[in-house]
């Protein structure tokens, strides 16, 4: 039995541009292998060669969303950035709520 | 033995097999007769009187289970073990480990559990309360006889939380087994064998992203001996948990 899920993510907002809940969508697969990927693994550009989960959509088996509210004292109006250069500050503020909200979520369940 | 699964009975065969001596007067209402264990699918009503029929008896046997003794919590509906880790780097794939091990050493079969170093652990006793473990074996219960012919590990995955990824694989190296683990199968040992099953959650992260990967698994561990029933010591449930945060992005 080997399962991976992956998740990706999009932020409803209001008119404030305030977050005001998140939709998860999951994808799970029944296999998956580590296999050596060429990284970057600093900001020169210099890459290493290091162990990375790999998926086929071949053995996705299932796909699901979950939709958390999120409360008023969490929500933000930062966003991830997209591109690079990012901000450091901005992504790290945003990542801490990202964090509350999966949190919160999962202990819901 | 138990009696067969089809074709004629007697009602002496029954008698025999719940102790009595062949030929001798005996009755469906006998409590000896009625309080046979009956086979999978069948009911034999203990309660004398009752309408109880030839078919109830098919696959009966006198055999009783084995005595068991557990430490830890046994239900599906909380956590026997947990292993967390939390690893924050530029790039990060992380895989938290959990090892099971089934191990007959005369006069019992231990069922343990241990972690790979790095993460945190906690197995919760009876009564619920948790206590740290470590890369060294904890015991979360045991077989209390000798003998045991055959064990065996069944598992499933439990379907929430709903971001699970990981494995739940047999194995020897990792826990120190003789034999890796087949689920569902019976696996022959002999004193001082044992059968050996790793779980882990991974989780993967770059670029300022995040993933929390959760491995659930249900466990039933069961033993088997010659003048018993198959006796399962208890379902488990098992979690390990993966948190990969990337804190830069090249």
């Amino acid at each position: 039995m080997k399962f991976w899920t992956t998740h990706t993510y999009e932020i409803e907002r209001n008119e404030a541009g305030e977050s005001v809940s998140i939709t998860w969508t999951f994808k799970k697969y029944d296999n998956w292998e580590v296999q050596q990927v060429e990284k970057r693994i600093d900001a020169d550009g210099n890459t290493e060669m290091i162990d990375w989960p790999v998926i086929s959509e071949d053995n996705l088996v299932n796909t699901w969303t979950a939709t958390y509210e999120i409360p008023e004292a969490d929500r933000t109006t930062l966003a991830k950035g997209e591109s690079h250069p990012h901000n450091h500050e901005n992504e790290i503020a945003f990542q801490e709520k990202y964090l509350k909200w999966w949190n919160d979520w999962e202990a819901s369940l | 033995m138990a009696l067969q699964t089809s074709g004629a009975i007697s009602l002496n065969q029954i008698h025999v097999e719940a102790g009595g001596t062949s030929g001798t007067t005996a009755s469906l209402n006998d409590s000896d007769i009625r309080g046979l264990n009956e086979a999978a699918g069948k009911t034999i009503n203990n309660t004398s009187g009752t309408t109880i029929d030839f078919d109830d008896f098919y696959g009966a046997s006198n055999a009783v289970a084995m005595s068991t003794t557990n430490y830890a919590r046994i239900n599906s509906g909380n956590n026997s073990t947990y292993v967390t880790r939390s690893v924050t780097s530029g790039i990060v794939f992380l895989s938290v480990t959990m090892d099971m091990r089934l191990r007959r050493q005369d006069n019992f079969v231990y069922y343990e559990v241990k972690q790979t170093s790095g993460a945190s652990g906690t197995w919760y006793n009876t009564s619920g309360t948790g206590t740290s473990f470590s890369t060294s074996y904890v015991t979360l219960g045991k077989f209390n006889l000798g003998g045991i012919t055959a064990i065996k590990m069944s598992w499933s995955e439990t379907s929430t939380p709903s971001n699970s990824a990981g494995t739940i694989l047999g194995a020897t190296t990792g826990p120190s087994a003789t034999y890796s683990a087949s689920n569902g199968s019976f696996q022959s040992v002999s004193n001082g064998q044992s059968i050996g099953a790793r779980m882990t959650a991974s989780a993967a992260a770059e670029c300022y992203q995040t993933q929390t990967a959760v491995c659930t698994v249900t466990m039933n561990v069961t033993a088997q001996k010659s003048g018993y029933l198959d006796t399962t010591l208890g379902t488990y449930r098992h979690q390990t948990r993966a948190v990969a945060i990337s804190n830069n992005c090249f």
